[in-house]
């Protein structure tokens, strides 16, 4: 059934669901956080906007359908993504450069944040635990 | 394929340009281990996710660092990896899923529920209900916003204070009670 031709009662369950989750949300001052804490947008679309891709690759059957691809995935678009919010601009050049810097300095720029950060490194990947390759080699 | 070979005339193969990707995946291996880290330490995390082929596909993301994980489970166990309770004191963006609601420290997606009463009102537009009901919540979000930008709260106390006021001066209580009986 099409938005438009929802009955009566479909729209009121609708209308009483989304009273009742604000309802719970503003008692606990949810949507409002942003209002207090600096740097906290009151959306999220940004996360959103970040899943379209993705899911447009999804609609259009353009995924590995594998363990090993996802995670290769994650790992690449995950590396990318964020030195896309590093660099002035990202392009294969700009990936090529700052990997090569990487590479004299000995420690990658996210290794440099980690290291000011003094967190000590992880012993075991978290990818490991979240996507593991076991579930690979037993299908 | 054609792209590489176009603008950089690379001449690649396709099974080379996998074996390719293939290693550079297990030389950044440790990379994301450290965004996984930087993620679990960041003041800010907006979060949401789809599904996916196999899974879901969950985004992380702070200011600086972005974490696509494919293929990953949606539950608590998969939010507890990456945003363990010990490690993660930021405050949390996402939209009202119920995997979300052990965080104490949350941003509720505004647009969500705007989306959500707007649709009620092109569904039902002689619905005088639907109508005053989004605009009461329209209103609240103006004031939220406002409040955001001149910085009249002053201390953490006056967060729920704000919120009553505000709800109270929209009427958006009065409006709830025609759907919530």
């Amino acid at each position: 059934m099409s938005d438009h031709t929802m009955s009566t009662d479909a729209v009121e369950r609708d209308s009483i669901k989304l009273a009742r989750e604000i309802v719970r949300l503003m008692s606990a001052n949810e949507p409002f956080t942003f209002v207090k804490v600096p740097g906290v947008s009151g959306t999220n679309n940004e996360s959103e906007r970040t899943l379209r891709d993705p899911a447009q690759d999804r609609r259009t059957d353009q995924t590995s359908r594998s363990i090993r691809g996802a995670r290769r995935r994650t790992i690449l678009a995950s590396v990318l993504e964020s030195l896309r919010t590093r660099l002035p601009q990202i392009d294969l050049k700009s990936v090529l450069n700052e990997v090569a810097a990487w590479a004299s300095s000995g420690l990658s720029r996210l290794g440099q944040a980690v290291k000011a950060l003094r967190l000590t490194p992880l012993e075991h990947s978290p990818l490991d635990q979240l996507v593991p390759l076991e579930s690979a080699n037993s299908s | 394929m054609e792209q590489l070979r176009f603008f950089w005339g690379l001449q690649l193969s396709k099974s080379q340009a996998d074996a390719l990707l293939s290693r550079l995946s297990r030389e950044w291996h440790v990379e994301l281990d450290r965004l996984c880290q930087l993620i679990a330490v960041s003041a800010v995390v907006h979060t949401d996710e789809t599904s996916w082929s196999i899974g879901s596909v969950w985004a992380f993301l702070s200011e600086q660092s972005r974490l696509l994980i494919f293929g990953c489970r949606k539950d608590a166990a998969t939010l507890e990896i990456l945003l363990p309770k010990a490690t993660f004191a930021g405050v949390l963006v996402s939209d009202d899923a119920a995997v979300y609601r052990r965080f104490t420290q949350a941003q509720k997606c505004w647009a969500h529920l705007l989306r959500k009463a707007i649709k009620l009102t092109i569904i039902k537009p002689d619905d005088t209900r639907y109508r005053t009901f989004c605009d009461g919540l329209l209103a609240v979000d103006r004031s939220a916003h406002a409040a955001a930008t001149d910085k009249r709260l002053g201390d953490n106390a006056g967060l729920p204070n704000w919120t009553r006021r505000c709800v109270a001066s929209v009427g958006i209580t009065a409006r709830l009670s025609h759907f919530v009986r």
